[in-house]
């Protein structure tokens, strides 16, 4: 696969792409933890052996800290011999346009003719309602204005602990076009199942076509979203704005002029 | 690997459906060994997946993951970009028409084998559509490879048939393993109704698979009542109060079960469409069945064998010969077989 645009570092294999400490491809890599162990000779030695069983060839101690409490913190180099082939990587992006407020309200209700109505919800046990809020809730996030603000969307924002039932009845009693559903994801897989189990729901109503989906939170990833069965899914950071023109654009996709 | 081919051999399906239990619990695994087995006799298959297969690491937990091997000559659909994604060469026979964010949905064909990236497919009519291109296109057999737990794939309107993969990951103990492949079991394996008029009734939805889709729309009446004893909406019954049996169209939940319940005689039954639209957990069937009302189904893909993967991708194994027949005797008598570990 030809990647010119990741081609910029001069003498850079992209088929064998390693880390850079000093010069190009000597795999030198920095790592840092603690231990609860104090600083002591000992346990800069476990540092060490530690570093070793990462795969981290001649590995040395950098700095060594006394954290206090019997703890001890370290900064580490080492050489890591391991290579990336970023030809055959492959990163699914949200695609949507970079377009403003105005742009993005403009352009909605012209390709769609209407507001477009918008669902969103924290489903299943997760009752951490910051992210969704900072996306829908008029007064917005990071200076940018909330979903609620846009004329080309009529955003209902359901709130936390909503089940996937509820969601799927607020969903068809609206005629909703767009469904927004944010999750703090667990170790333990929990709240991915439940995003899961609403995909199926959502098909076997009959809806999927006709919906765009997307998911949020601290740990969820685009390729995440996409293995789930979502069209998008966005990460921490992401700006009511992204979303909005992650919706003209989708809905754009799904709607070609004729 | 001969005997899941056995499997296949009984039913001689031309679709199966690969559902897992759960994350990591084999299935790509499963789908190699499906692949292997009927390229290495002649038979030239179809695989697509309906979320993302093939990748080199999971999303989730960054461990290493089985790649989807593909020998020359496999028909597979995914995206376009997708295609230059596995150390395959493929080249493009036709494109379906369907967008993704990666660029077309197209129907592939492996020139030189190697591994390849199946994503692109998003919904029961992608899959439909995909799989018919491909037996179009000679495969004799089209593998559909699920994601997570999700169960979309076993709609008997798209698969004839499924195997289902299950493992370590789902527990600690055998049993517990076990137990968890039953509730999955059950969901899949919910009896078929014998009455022809709620079959037909359940079926109204989106047809039988020679009538048109366009009839999905009309007939879905939504749910909009939240006091849940009044949410089963006219038209999604079919039959008079306290008949012996309605049939439900769409998805059968929680509430609209309950719903439904009030205008259900005992004995009764509830019909929904197939295994994929109901929604309802083991504690919901058993307290219905209780009350004297039966949830049962107008089609089915049948249940051809569990694969059983003995490693959990979470860091422990279970001995492989007790954890199949844990799951062996829960199963009976769909049969369950331990695939060889990924190499």
């Amino acid at each position: 696969m030809n990647r010119p645009e990741l081609a910029v570092v001069p003498g850079v294999d992209l088929q064998q792409v390693r880390p850079y400490g000093d010069t190009l491809g000597d795999g030198v890599v920095q790592v840092s933890f603690s231990l609860p162990l104090p600083a002591c000779p000992e346990a800069e030695e476990a540092a060490r052996q530690l570093a070793l069983r990462m795969g981290l060839e001649e590995p040395q101690v950098y700095h060594r800290a006394d954290l206090g409490y019997g703890f001890s913190f370290y900064i580490l180099y080492g050489r890591c011999r391991h290579a990336v082939d970023v030809t055959r990587t492959l990163v699914p992006r949200v695609q949507a346009l970079e377009a403003s407020f105005e742009e993005i309200n403009e352009r909605l209700l012209r390709v769609a003719g209407r507001p477009l109505r918008v669902v969103g919800a924290c489903t299943g046990s997760d009752a951490h309602t910051v992210g969704i809020d900072a996306i829908l809730n008029m007064k917005g996030f990071a200076g940018e204005y909330g979903l609620e603000r846009y004329p080309a969307l009529r955003v209902r924002n359901l709130g936390a602990q909503v089940t996937n039932e509820r969601l799927l009845h607020e969903v068809q009693a609206t005629d909703a076009d767009v469904v927004l559903v944010s999750q703090v994801v667990t170790q333990k897989d929990v709240h991915l199942s439940n995003l899961a189990e609403w995909v199926d729901l959502v098909e076997a109503a009959g809806l999927r076509d006709r919906l765009l989906m997307a998911c949020g939170g601290p740990r969820i990833r685009h390729e995440t979203a996409l293995e789930l069965g979502f069209d998008a899914g966005f990460g921490p950071g992401t700006t009511p704005r992204q979303v909005a023109a992650w919706i003209l654009s989708e809905w754009e996709r799904r709607h070609p002029p004729a | 690997m001969s005997r899941i081919l056995d499997l296949v051999d009984a039913a001689d399906p031309a679709v199966i459906a690969v559902v897992g239990c759960g994350k990591n619990t084999g299935k790509t695994t499963t789908l190699n060994a499906l692949i292997q087995g009927c390229t290495d006799r002649g038979e030239r298959v179809g695989i697509l997946s309906i979320g993302i297969d093939g990748e080199e690491a999971d999303f989730w937990l960054g461990v290493p993951k089985p790649r989807v091997l593909a020998p020359a000559g496999t028909l597979l659909a995914t995206a376009e970009e997708a295609l230059r994604a596995g150390t395959a060469r493929s080249r493009v026979l036709e494109g379906t028409g369907g967008r993704t964010l990666l660029g077309e949905l197209v129907i592939g064909e492996v020139v030189e084998a190697g591994t390849v990236l199946l994503a692109g497919v998003r919904s029961r009519r992608d899959l439909a559509g995909a799989a018919s291109r491909m037996r179009r296109l000679g495969a004799r057999r089209v593998f559909l490879d699920g994601a997570w737990q999700r169960t979309m794939a076993a709609d008997p309107r798209v698969a004839d048939a499924v195997i289902l993969a299950t493992g370590a990951v789902l527990g600690r103990t055998c049993e517990e393993v076990a137990a968890r492949t039953r509730e999955v079991l059950d969901r899949l394996m919910l009896p078929m109704t014998d009455r022809e008029d709620l079959r037909r009734a359940a079926r109204r939805e989106t047809g039988d698979p020679e009538e048109s889709d366009e009839s999905l729309e009309a007939t879905l009446e939504p749910v909009t009542d939240r006091n849940p004893r009044k949410a089963a909406a006219p038209g999604t019954i079919e039959g008079p109060d306290l008949a012996p049996g309605v049939a439900v169209t769409g998805a059968l939940t929680v509430d609209r079960m309950a719903a439904l319940a009030q205008r259900v005689g005992t004995p009764g039954e509830v019909v929904a469409r197939d295994p994929t639209r109901v929604f309802l957990g083991p504690p919901d069937l058993d307290r219905w069945r209780r009350r004297g009302i039966v949830v049962r189904v107008a089609d089915r893909a049948p249940v051809l064998g569990v694969t059983v993967n003995p490693y959990s991708v979470l860091g422990w194994t279970l001995p492989a010969a007790d954890l199949r027949e844990a799951v062996a005797r829960v199963a009976a008598p769909i049969p369950a077989l331990v695939l060889d570990p990924p190499t």
